[in-house]
């Protein structure tokens, strides 16, 4: 008997033991969500454009690297680039990205019109040579795609004593000369430039004495602008032109503003809303998103719908693209989801898991 | 928790020696008919005989998938059983607990426990008796109720709390069978040793699996675990005619 309670000992001291990095849970096998591949995306990178196209193709870029996958990123290309510190914003149309880069009176161009994949750029001679004297400050704020051959490049410039000026410049990438096609010293500053073709183009301007922002219209490439129409009483700087004189005009961190009619008038939504960005599908979709929620108007942008608020990090989101009212997707950093039914639910496609950056 | 096993397995020792003295004061010498001066052999009349048996021990999980996790576990029935056969084929409807837990770090102090519940019926039958012991092969068939769950032991309060899920993060329940031998010396204490095949189908916490693929991983919403085990219990026996 003394072998059997020897025994009992044993057993009794081998209870409430076991491996403790090892849980009746982690015995089930799970799959992770991601390629682990994607890790060259997103670590130590910001995503900054991602759109969805026809085809479930989806391209983008981060501040390193440009990406297209057509399957959701189980396989996917990519390649570097690199360019110089951005001078302006990115400026994103179709498969063009343009960026200024250097100073505002020695610029170097980037330009890519392979959605990133390749880029090329140019040091444009002006003509005439940007006038700095007179001036407190000369500013590049602007490079915009006019078509393959040609960039706009805007410019303002800061007087004490006149009023302020902005000066249009059209780059020829050929030549690399950028030509001055108009200049105004009317005291409205530039925000951004988007041309539709070749000679129709849209600016969003901003006045401080009114505190408003304005919208102008060129149909000659820049050599003559409509007079600026105001939008609203905010500092506007996103321009989204669409088609049949459909645009949108979106506030950082606040109001989506629409016009049916190539920015005659102008639409504001009924209460003010917070948005991070907003995307319009088509004239009666627009879709905007804020810190808590991904919202919906489907009434040229006056009542706004939330369509889904939990679950999801919107807080995080930056930017959203729509291929259709269904398909989308939104973004920010180094998270980036996507939508098949209007934004109710979505799917991670890239995300900084712990297993994805180690 | 290792001071309550070893508590109750010293209750069934206790429990026994109770038993030992109870029957020790009980001895009576059976009655004898006397009839003209000759002894009368009484009159045999069928009586059920009937036994409550309670047992404790040791479980060691049989398959890697529950041994990875736990070493032992504590393995414990009780039931009422009777007699057939001439008193050879023994009948036990049983409940039972079956218990395995470790304590955990993850993120703060935890216990994980994986507990099942049974409620079976056990055959015992008497093969042979050698010397002062009988030895019964024993089969036997549950009904299980099993639930794993992670609670709090300490009042911890950090922010990098590996697992959120504190409800039954696993549940489930099936049938197990059980095959051995129970040894029992002159019918009071014995020992019984048993293989027991238990392949729940587990439903894991929608939470749980919510709170995986919110951290990238894709959990599948049940999984069939083998619990299997070897069973090693000492038990006391304890008779009473009805």
């Amino acid at each position: 008997m003394k072998q059997l309670y020897l025994l009992f000992l044993i057993g009794a001291v081998a209870l409430g033991c076991g491996d403790k990095d090892k849980y009746l849970y982690t015995q089930i096998p799970t799959e992770v969500v991601l390629n682990t591949d994607t890790k060259v995306l997103i670590k130590d990178n910001s995503i900054m454009y991602v759109r969805l196209d026809s085809g479930n193709i989806i391209r983008g870029i981060t501040d390193k690297v440009a990406f297209t996958t057509t399957d959701q990123f189980k396989s996917f290309a990519y390649g570097g680039y690199s360019v110089g510190t951005a001078k302006t914003p990115y400026n994103y149309d179709r498969n063009t990205i343009v960026v200024g880069t250097g100073t505002s009176t020695a610029p170097v161009v980037y330009y890519s019109f392979d959605y990133g994949s390749t880029w090329a750029s140019a040091a444009p001679a002006f003509s005439p040579v940007i006038n700095t004297s007179g001036f407190y400050s000369t500013e590049l704020v602007s490079v915009s795609y006019i078509d393959s051959n040609n960039l706009m490049l805007a410019y303002q410039q800061k007087s004490y004593t006149t009023a302020d000026s902005r000066k249009f410049y059209k780059l020829n990438l050929t030549t690399k000369v950028a030509t001055r096609v108009s200049y105004f010293d009317d005291a409205f500053q530039p925000i951004t430039i988007k041309f539709t073709d070749k000679k129709t183009g849209w600016m969003l301007l901003y006045k401080n004495s009114s505190y408003s922002t304005f919208m102008s219209k060129t149909l000659d490439t820049g050599r003559t602008w409509s007079t600026p129409k105001a939008i609203d009483n905010r500092y506007i700087t996103g321009l989204q032109t669409g088609t049949k004189g459909n645009m949108c005009a979106i506030e950082d961190f606040g109001n989506a503003y629409m016009s049916t009619d190539s920015g005659v008038t102008w639409k504001k939504p009924s209460t003010d809303i917070k948005l991070t960005h907003a995307y319009m599908v088509n004239q009666s979709v627009i879709y905007g998103v804020t810190g808590e929620s991904l919202l919906k108007s489907t009434d040229t942008g006056v009542t706004w719908n939330t369509v889904s608020s939990t679950g999801y990090e919107y807080i995080n989101m930056k930017k959203l693209h729509f291929q259709d009212a269904q398909n989308g997707v939104m973004f920010g950093d180094q998270k980036l989801y996507i939508t098949a039914d209007g934004g109710v639910t979505w799917n991670v496609l890239l995300y900084p898991y712990p297993y994805i950056l180690e | 928790m290792k001071t309550l096993c070893i508590r109750c397995v010293l209750w069934v020792f206790s429990v026994l020696f109770i038993q030992h003295a109870a029957q020790a004061q009980a001895q009576v010498t059976p009655p004898v008919l006397i009839e003209n001066g000759n002894p009368k052999k009484p009159k045999v009349k069928k009586q059920w005989r009937f036994a409550v048996d309670i047992d404790a021990g040791f479980a060691s999980p049989a398959n890697a998938e529950l041994s990875d996790v736990f070493k032992g576990g504590l393995n414990a029935s009780v039931g009422v059983k009777t007699a057939f056969l001439k008193n050879k084929l023994w009948v036990r409807p049983l409940a039972g607990l079956k218990y395995y837990w470790k304590e955990v770090e993850l993120g703060q102090s935890r216990r994980e426990a994986f507990r099942t519940w049974k409620a079976g019926f056990e055959l015992q039958y008497k093969a042979f008796t050698l010397n002062k012991f009988s030895f019964f092969p024993i089969i036997r068939a549950d009904q299980n109720w099993s639930v794993s769950q992670f609670t709090k032991i300490a009042d911890e309060k950090l922010n990098d709390v590996v697992l959120q899920t504190t409800d039954k993060v696993l549940t489930g329940s099936g049938v197990s069978f059980d095959a051995g031998i129970m040894v029992v010396r002159s019918g009071d204490l014995y020992v019984k040793l048993d293989y027991e095949y238990y392949k729940p189908d587990l439903k894991v916490n929608p939470e749980l699996v919510r709170e995986m693929l919110a951290a990238g991983f894709i959990m599948p919403d049940h999984k069939v675990y083998d619990c299997s085990s070897i069973n090693l219990s000492v038990g006391v026996n304890l008779n009473f005619k009805k």
